[in-house]
């Protein structure tokens, strides 16, 4: 059997969700801490997510180009997918209690609130804490709990900024940074975040310790900000340099002779040499990395790449870069980008059929494993959707829970776009609303 | 006791335990910088890595910028190798202590080309026979798995190829620019692709490391350079699914906020976002921009796809913001809040009553001298053989535990 027929056949069954029983509360908005949960929901954790009631997380409101999909903003169904929504306000005591009978039998809580608001709200490490010692505690901010700039505003350029990656992007001649798009910001920190969280996971297993973890935006992202040591060993920024990355040499986004954009870096000598044997320029044998990576030679190499390049379509290139063992990718756009078969073969992308809002693409954790199985189950829910299921299964009445939804001590939606309910959605007609069934009923 | 000193002292490292004592690491990589990432990371939790390279030295030591070394090796190297063991073999003729070291891992990185260690024999087919409860991760470029794996094996991964595979390049920019070049594709200055995927190899690593402890099963991970910046990031799937277009460079703008980006200032820059309309509000006050109120009030005046409407705005902005100093409009910004926390029966009356972020883009230097980050451990000054160097910490912080770095 060949290697890869082999890998195919181990990878046949994959039907784990290893954090099933693991409990998490969450008290979070935008990215940060809701892609946490989200991870962790993915793999079968159980993820309580608490808003305010009324408008909820205001992430609901932020919709790609201000443009809803059945009242609801598409980016935060799938940003919060698999969780449970309740919404109580943390700043009445009547809400806290909900919180602490929840936390009691909790093994995980998220909160990205301003650093130190968490605290004052009566919900901070320190009084969960002695709730339940086996808590794993986690605050996410931007520059971390304390220290003196812990508690500067943060948002996700903002911690870029703070961290000196913004300058790093951009083009040599002008005088304007970029920030890294999409949220990165966001999306590193809540990664190294939910890291965090399984190594408190597996210390736990073997001592019952709970912990209290700091995760800060920026530094997460200083731990790969390179630049900072080599500033200090040369004295010298690198500062932005369009597309060439000074460590490979030659690199650098290329035109080809269909109109499409190529990108090329190469990073060892074995690469240049292939490089060299697909293109025949010369200098890329007789000279070693090291050697490369001098400036005028980076560009002198750049020149005569982008001369080879632009006589040649994107598909020849990828399939000489095959041949040969270099590095080489097109540049993809966003619709390419969705719909590579690559992708959904892997079922980092699948269709859902979801309850409420019908038949989607998910987007799926970024790693195939053999034996576990990471599932989109449900996308987000309007704000206290899962108020009486999950009042439910904490044990309170029915006539409890009346009792609390008529004092508002539990709420629900108001009337702003993101936070509703579908058009034609009925609640009497909702099983999962009314706290008889529950989504993984469904699933 | 003040809740800053409280937390300092909370977590302090010294006499605390790991979190992976004694978990056994095994990493071969090549130029592969995502996995030396994951493994650095599993090292700065207390794990025991090896990291294994050919006779003479992985040529990973060389990818540095311009060519700058640090004690022999390059910079990033250093960096994502500094707490681990460095074993150069030659794989033929060592292969029976290869052998060993891999089978005996808990958890095994593969970076190379995919199906090469299964040539010497020690790819998964064979170390599950003899280890049935290791963790074996490999992390390439098109993954281990399928049709598009099989075809391009033999590509191997980079950052820059990574980003735009991603998609990333097609996003940054100024849309605004008129010259050809400019209009091309641009790459993230920093290693994005890299780094998440390293980040996500490690998180999946330990889940695995977690459900073999409650089972005793070990498996197969496979990460994929090429998808994961963008699986994690969603956007780029969620505008090619809903709107079926993709957004092209919107580099200054931002698709959900505005403003939400790096503004110049008299002497230099700023981020600015608005988190609520409110904060929108209180920006335009503080700049004396409150004319515009009407036009821009709410979040969705302020979105749009149409990036020549939202031009007015953001000129006007950028003109105002242009003419003050970088302190002089951060200390205006916090006199505006501090007002409104002194004074709260002001909120009910104003509609400006919001806390806009803006902060300074700090310069390296700035960052390297600014105590907070000493403070919490994030850098750190390392005396070299002859120089003194600044190094990244862990971003990890933990009250019970220590890490590694």
């Amino acid at each position: 059997m060949s290697y890869f027929k082999f890998i195919e056949s181990v990878m046949a069954n994959r039907n784990i969700e290893p954090l099933r029983g693991i409990k998490v509360v969450e008290v979070t908005h935008f990215i940060f801490g809701p892609n946490i949960g989200r991870y962790l929901a993915l793999l079968g954790a159980e993820v309580i997510k608490i808003e305010p009631p009324g408008e909820g997380d205001r992430f609901r409101q932020a919709a790609i180009w201000g443009r809803f999909y059945k009242l609801a903003n598409p980016y935060f169904l799938l940003q919060n997918t698999n969780k449970y929504f309740v919404a109580t306000d943390m700043r009445e005591k009547e809400g806290r209690e909900i919180l602490y009978r929840l936390i009691k039998s909790a093994d995980i809580f998220i909160e990205n609130l301003r650093a130190g608001l968490a605290d004052a709200m009566g919900i901070g490490y320190l009084h969960l804490n002695r709730l339940n010692p086996k808590l794993i505690y986690v605050s996410c901010s931007g520059y971390g709990q304390y220290g003196p700039l812990s508690r500067f505003p943060s948002f996700d350029v903002a911690a870029q900024g703070v961290a000196g990656i913004a300058t790093t992007t951009g083009w040599p001649d002008l005088d304007e940074f970029y920030k890294l798009p999409d949220y990165f910001g966001d999306y590193l920190p809540s990664l190294v975040a939910a890291t965090a969280i399984m190594a408190a996971l597996i210390y736990r297993q073997h001592t019952g310790v709970g912990q209290y973890i700091d995760i800060s935006q920026a530094e997460s992202l200083l731990r790969f900000h390179y630049e900072i040591t080599y500033y200090s060993l040369t004295g010298r920024e690198i500062g932005k340099t369009g597309n060439v990355d000074p460590s490979a040499s030659p690199s650098g986004i290329f035109r080809t002779a269909d109109e499409k954009y190529v990108a090329i870096a190469i990073l060892n000598d074995e690469q240049a040499k292939a490089l060299a044997k697909a293109t025949g320029i010369e200098e890329l044998e007789k000279t070693t990395h090291l050697e490369r990576l001098e400036p005028k030679i980076i560009d002198m190499l750049n020149e005569k790449l982008e001369k080879w390049v632009s006589a040649k379509t994107l598909q020849d290139i990828i399939e000489i870069a095959s041949l040969h063992g270099f590095p080489a990718a097109p540049v993809l756009n966003d619709v390419e980008v969705t719909f590579d078969k690559w992708k959904w073969t892997r079922g980092t992308i699948e269709f859902i059929n979801d309850r409420l809002y019908g038949r989607v693409a998910v987007v799926n954790m970024p790693s195939v494993f053999s034996r576990i199985r990471p599932r989109v189950k449900w996308l987000g829910r309007p704000v206290g959707y899962h108020n009486r299921l999950v009042l439910k299964k904490m044990g309170y009445s029915w006539s409890d829970i009346q009792r609390l939804i008529d004092k508002g001590v539990v709420g629900y939606w108001d009337n702003m776009i993101g936070a509703v309910p579908p058009p034609t959605w009925d609640p009497d007609k909702d099983p999962v609303f009314k706290g008889e069934k529950d989504e993984t009923d469904y699933v | 006791m003040s809740r800053e000193e409280k937390l300092q002292e909370l977590f302090k490292p010294e006499g605390k335990p790991v979190a992976l004592d004694r978990i056994k690491i095994v990493e071969i990589s090549h130029t592969n910088f995502a996995t030396q990432i994951a493994t650095a990371l599993l090292c700065e939790l207390g794990a025991d890595v090896v990291k294994i390279e050919p006779t003479g030295g992985d040529p990973a030591r060389y990818v540095t910028p311009y060519g700058t070394l640090i004690e022999g090796v390059g910079v990033p190297y250093y960096i994502e190798n500094r707490c681990k063991r460095i074993l150069e073999m030659d794989y033929e003729r060592d292969r029976e202590k290869l052998s060993e070291l891999l089978v005996n891992a808990d958890i095994l990185f593969d970076g190379m080309r995919p199906g090469e260690l299964d040539k010497l024999g020690l790819g998964y087919r064979d170390l599950q026979k003899l280890n049935p409860k290791i963790i074996y991760v490999a992390v390439s470029s098109f993954g281990h798995v399928g049709e598009i794996a099989t075809k391009y094996a033999n590509i191997p991964p980079s950052d820059l190829t990574a980003q735009a595979y991603n998609g990333y390049p097609s996003l940054i920019g100024n849309p605004y620019l008129q010259d050809k070049r400019h209009q091309a594709p641009l790459r993230a200055g920093v290693w994005v692709a890299t780094i998440m995927a390293g980040v996500q190899a490690t998180f999946a690593a330990l889940v695995a490391l977690y459900w073999r402890e409650l089972s005793g099963e070990g498996q197969f991970i496979d990460v994929a350079m090429n998808e994961v910046l963008s699986a994690v990031h969603l956007v780029p799937y969620i505008i090619g699914f809903f709107f079926e277009k993709p957004r092209g460079k919107y580099g200054l703008l931002d698709y959900i906020l505005y403003p939400f980006g790096y503004y110049k200032t008299a002497d230099g820059y700023v981020a600015i976002a608005t988190p609520t309309d409110a904060d929108f509000r209180a920006l335009l006050k503080i700049l004396g921009l409150w004319k515009m109120e009407p036009d821009w009030r709410y979040g969705i005046d302020r979105i749009s796809d149409d990036i020549m409407r939202i031009k007015e705005l953001d000129n006007a902005i950028r003109q105002t913001v242009a003419r003050y100093k970088t302190r002089d409009l951060i200390s205006k910004v916090l006199r505006h809040y501090v007002m409104y926390r002194k004074v709260p029966f002001l909120k009910l009356l104003e509609r400006h009553a919001g806390a806009p972020v803006v902060v300074e883009l700090y310069q390296l230097r700035r960052i390297v001298e600014e105590n907070h980050w000493h403070l919490r451990r994030s850098i750190k000054l390392v005396a070299l053989s002859d120089k003194t160097v600044v190094l990244p910490g862990s971003p990890f912080k933990f009250s019970g535990l220590r890490t590694i770095d």
